[in-house]
């Protein structure tokens, strides 16, 4: 006898990948032969050190490493919930897994990952790794899919992306649809972020993202290894990333400069206020700010994605809003606080967004680059062509659906 | 962690730190840099202020520019501060300048960056960051100048931007695969070439990396840069099932001790997906 | 051997005072209207060798200097090109200036002023100042805008409304629709500008032994392609940084081929773009470029490059396309649909092509 556990959202070869979202599962029993039902316990699998679940019988937060099932012996499945247990994130593939027993006997296993976007700062090296040589099949020396991520971030699509209430869900899209790429040359990996208001210099480090030269007479050109995954970027015509820091790396950029706010701490931007109307000013400090915080492709918004570092600061941006989301409870786009209505087309919570809504001419960009928001084994939301308002609820706190990615410190709580 | 504990360990946290605008107001700075902009260009652009003052001023303006249509209302008078800036006594200030008018394609400084390219008494930034400057700009012009200094500068920096400035002239394929050949030259610059050489002429460039890649009296580093181009090149499979190939990966893969390189050997395996 | 042309043969530019003393003559002939329509072509001697900025800033001044010396007809159609999809703001404000010297400009050229104040307002930059004290690029397409009179007050207005301009551009605004109301109603101004009337000097047949070479990597001559079938050929590169024209132009190319299909006439005819840059664009930038923008590559419709220079090909088209040092630096929109004889019937130049109107003729030639 042995007991089968399918979780909702496999890729075709069976893997499966959760996150701090509860997810739907089902047990059920093979070759149980004749009886009554079996008690069946499911725990944690996975390897010492590697991710960790938690097991409920309804989507909510808190559940227990553990939990009793009675299964059928006909093979009826049985609903129950897993998800990804807060703070304890998978490394690789397969450290975390369910193991079912029946008195004390392993008769069911199924490896899994907790994927969870993390902290540049504290990725391992085969982490790190894995998401560069990602990175790089995606660019492809400048002939792959990204670059219509390049194309979707220039100074015709500014008024899409900028200066107006959908600055943070775009943004949050836009990330989406990178990882959701990277994940279909490497489902192992999930985006990282740069904490800018900490030190990073595992991040500013050759094996990473990064240096140019000492002096800033050589030019402002990043010398990656040979060998490095990246050592083949180009965007256009030309190769590589032109990035110098404006701080010292061993340090974070300064929460103040000419007196005023600057790359604002984490509290700080928190402390914007309870309302989206307030928090919005991120995107003026410490969003603008970071960016500055280096010359070359990141400081100037149509040259700033070209360089891989892009991605990372954003990632740290929806953090950031992510975690407002949750320390105020904003998932739900009828609190008047959750959002700023009064928008520009685009900028409306029933909006669907440029450029995956394929939308072109009129009072959006000529052309619509990369096509939909690229789809997820693991889910079907928000779908392909997003509006404003649905990517609130990432977590699928209200709604019961998540997107398939969440942040290493920030968790999922039920409405 | 149960959620419940962390929100009770966080908003302990938060409530720890004054918020955010108090403590702005307290140190008497201003909340809204957006809102100062005239004030912020004033300082940029005074000689007399000290030059961190003045630095400060202007990354704070170029931190505005990201709120998009929001900064257009100031956006004459910011060219026109960066414009001022551009002949500053202050080198971090002129690099700024030319690096952010570059980024905007303006046409003023890349002719300050060409002039002084032709003549380096003109230079008001280094050749190698003239020269990267005028590259964010697809359609500067700036490979003839490339040429100039990869023929007359001997700084190695220089030359490297230049080399990398090349990659936009269809007609320096030949150049590259003769710098990435040269065992005499600095590593950087053949690294450099091999990586232009492969975007420019595919086929040459395997050409030449096949070659280099089981030299075992060429340097482990260009042998790296080649292996690493070989591996992501349309015949990789091909390519690497060579044994010859195969052992010169492994072998450099070794000495690299590079996680990354590790993952290009793990696509050597027969029946990987290069 | 590398393929296309070779750039480094255009000799290199001259000195920019001599460029600037070129204008300054066409300025001061008797001729002026014709001579600084000659300097509108894209492959100027004037701006040979030049970097797109440093081109489009001369483009600017010759634009703007029809406004005293007369803009005659034939310069209208590229004065009003620049303004629907002139991304430069020098060129554009140069193209506002210029319709001051137009008898009576096409009404039009309203919508067309309004729209490119949109579209530059976050690259607004200070205009020559060669002709009056320097104004921002979005204050010289107001000021144009209120040359119109009275129709223009309502277009002001709406520019007004989208908020967020300079103090400058607030301050024009408001004295332009103030002016625009009191002006006299202006006698009524033509129509949509017809495209360039069709006189190709080139003879059929001319590049039929061109080889060419397709996105796939395929090698064949021009005729083994478009012999036998009408063809609605396009022109554009890979490395065009004006989405509005070579972006644009693939992506309503794949719409034509799209109706084709749908009447069923897919076979009957060929749908192309050649590219201006053959020397860069090889069949894997061409295949990246079209599939990014679903071209539907079949063997009736493919991305191509001349595997010579492009020479042959510009002159049996008249392309308007000028080289700086290593790639393109400045062109138009071009499209041509021919027979299936090889004859030109319709050449478009300059403005935004209508895909209905190149459908229709493109079936029109199937069923003669």
């Amino acid at each position: 006898m042995r007991v089968e556990i399918d979780i909702e959202g496999e890729l075709p070869d069976g893997r499966a990948f959760l996150t701090w979202a509860p997810v739907k599962a089902t047990a059920r029993v093979i070759d149980g032969g004749a009886g009554g039902d079996v008690d069946v316990l499911l725990e944690n699998g996975g390897t010492p050190g590697g991710g960790k679940v938690v097991f409920d019988t309804q989507r909510r937060h808190d559940g227990e490493s553990s939990l009793r099932l009675r299964l059928p012996r006909n093979g009826k499945p049985v609903l129950f919930w897993v998800a990804g247990e807060f703070g304890e994130p998978s490394k690789s593939y397969g450290d975390a897994g369910i193991k079912a027993r029946v008195g004390g006997a392993v008769v069911g296993t199924l490896p899994l990952m907790v994927r969870i976007r993390k902290d540049a700062q504290t990725l391992t090296p085969a982490e790190r790794d894995r998401f560069l040589v990602a990175l790089a099949r995606l660019n492809n020396a400048g002939a792959g899919p990204f670059r219509a991520f390049r194309d979707m971030h220039t100074n015709l699509s500014t008024r899409e992306a900028h200066g107006g209430p959908a600055f943070l869900p775009w943004h949050r899209s836009y990330l989406l649809d990178l990882e959701r790429e990277l994940q279909a040359v490497d489902p192992s990996v999930a985006l990282p972020y740069w904490r800018f208001d900490k030190p990073a210099p595992n991040i500013f480090d050759a094996h990473f993202l990064g240096m140019p030269a000492a002096s800033p007479t050589a030019g402002d050109l990043v010398r990656f290894p040979p060998g490095h995954p990246l050592e083949h970027w180009s965007t256009d015509s030309f190769t590589g990333v032109m990035r110098r820091p404006n701080f010292d790396v061993r340090g974070a950029p300064p929460s103040r400069r000419a007196g005023r706010g600057y790359v604002l701490t984490e509290p700080e931007t928190l402390g914007l206020g309870p309302s989206f109307g307030q928090l919005r000013a991120m995107e003026s400090a410490p969003h603008g700010p970071a960016h500055v915080s280096f010359s070359g492709f990141i400081s100037s918004i149509p040259t700033a994605a070209k360089d891989p570092l892009f991605f990372l600061l954003h990632g740290n941006v929806d953090r950031l809003w992510a975690k407002w989301q949750w320390a105020n409870r904003r998932f739900d786009t009828a609190d008047p606080n959750a959002f700023q209505a009064g928008g520009s087309l685009g900028h409306r919570l029933p909006d669907t967004m440029w450029p995956w809504n394929g939308e072109t001419g009129g009072q959006r960009p000529p052309t619509a680059p990369g096509g939909p928001l690229r789809d997820s084994p693991v889910t079907k939301q928000p779908g392909p062509k997003p509006t404003v308002g649905v990517m609130l609820d990432y977590l699928g706190v209200r709604s019961g659906r998540d997107q398939g990615f969440a942040y290493d410190d920030v968790p999922f709580e039920a409405a | 962690m149960k959620a419940s504990e962390y929100r009770r360990q966080y908003e302990a946290q938060l409530n720890a730190e004054t918020p955010f605008a108090e403590g702005l107001r307290a140190a008497g700075a201003d909340v809204d840099a957006e809102a100062d902009i005239p004030s912020l260009l004033a300082v940029a652009t005074d000689a007399k202020a000290p030059e961190d003052d003045r630095q400060a001023a202007l990354e704070q303006v170029h931190a505005a520019t990201f709120l998009g249509q929001a900064f257009d209302r100031h956006r004459a008078d910011y060219i026109a501060a960066l414009h001022k800036l551009v002949t500053d006594d202050a080198p971090a200030l002129r690099r700024l300048a030319l690096e952010w008018l570059s980024a905007a394609k303006d046409d003023v400084a890349q002719k300050v960056l060409a002039d002084g390219l032709k003549d380096p008494a003109k230079a008001l930034v280094s050749a190698a960051s003239a020269l990267e400057f005028l590259s964010l700009d697809e359609h500067s012009a700036v490979t003839p100048l490339a040429r100039l200094v990869l023929e007359r500068d001997k700084d190695l920096e220089a030359r490297v931007a230049a080399l990398r400035t090349l990659t936009a002239d269809p007609n320096a394929a030949d150049l590259f695969a003769r710098f990435m050949r040269d065992k005499d030259e600095f590593k950087e610059v053949r690294q450099i070439s091999a990586v232009g050489l492969q975007k420019l002429n595919e086929n040459l460039f395997q050409k030449v990396a096949q070659q280099i890649a089981v030299d075992d009296h060429d340097f482990d580093d260009i042998r790296a840069t080649a292996l690493n181009g070989l591996a992501r090149s349309p015949i990789a499979e091909q390519l690497l099932s060579n044994p010859a190939v195969r052992a010169s990966a492994k072998a450099i893969g070794e000495k690299l001790a590079s996680n990354a390189f590790s993952a290009l050997l793990s696509r050597i395996k027969p029946g990987s997906d290069a | 051997m590398p393929a296309g042309i070779s750039i480094d043969a255009a000799p290199p530019a001259a000195s920019l005072d001599e460029a600037e003393a070129a204008i300054d003559r066409a300025l001061a002939a008797p001729d002026a209207p014709a001579a600084l329509t000659r300097l509108l072509a894209e492959d100027a001697p004037l701006y040979r060798g030049r970097g797109t900025a440093e081109a489009e800033r001369l483009r600017g001044r010759v634009l703007a200097g029809f406004a005293k010396a007369g803009l005659p007809p034939a310069a209208l159609p590229q004065v009003l090109a620049e303004l629907e999809t002139g991304l430069n703001p020098l060129v554009v404000a140069g193209a506002a200036r210029a319709l001051a010297g137009a008898e009576a400009p096409p009404a039009e050229a309203l919508d067309l002023l309004a729209a490119a104040a949109s579209r530059i307002r976050s690259t607004d930059a200070p205009t020559s100042p060669d002709l009056r004290p320097p104004l921002g690029a979005v204050t010289e397409i107001v000021l144009a805008m209120a040359r119109h009179g009275a129709p223009a007050v309502s277009r002001l207005r709406v520019l007004r409304a989208e908020g967020g301009w300079s103090a400058a551009v607030t301050a024009a605004l408001a004295q332009a629709i103030a002016t625009a109301e009191a002006a006299a109603p202006k006698g009524c101004c033509g129509g949509r500008s017809s495209t360039l009337p069709v006189a190709p000097a080139a003879a059929p047949g001319a590049i039929d032994d061109l080889p060419i070479q397709d996105q796939s990597g395929a090698v064949m001559r021009f005729a083994d392609l478009f012999a036998g079938r009408p063809a609605a050929i396009a022109f554009f590169y890979t490395r065009c940084m004006n989405p509005q024209k070579c972006s644009l132009t693939i992506s309503r190319l794949a719409a034509v081929k799209a109706r084709l299909r749908a009447a069923g006439l897919a076979e009957r005819a060929v749908v192309a773009a050649f590219t201006y840059d053959p020397a860069y664009d090889t069949p894997r930038q061409l295949e990246a470029y079209g599939r990014d923008r679903g071209f539907p590559f079949d063997a009736h419709c493919r991305l191509l490059r001349t595997t010579g220079p492009l020479d042959p090909l510009q002159a049996h088209f008249e392309l308007g396309v000028g080289f700086g040092p290593a790639t393109v630096n400045q062109h138009r929109i071009d499209l041509a649909v021919t027979a299936a004889d090889g004859r030109i019937v319709l050449s478009h130049a300059h403005r935004l092509w209508d895909e209905a109107e190149v459908f229709e003729t493109l079936a029109g030639q199937i069923q003669a």
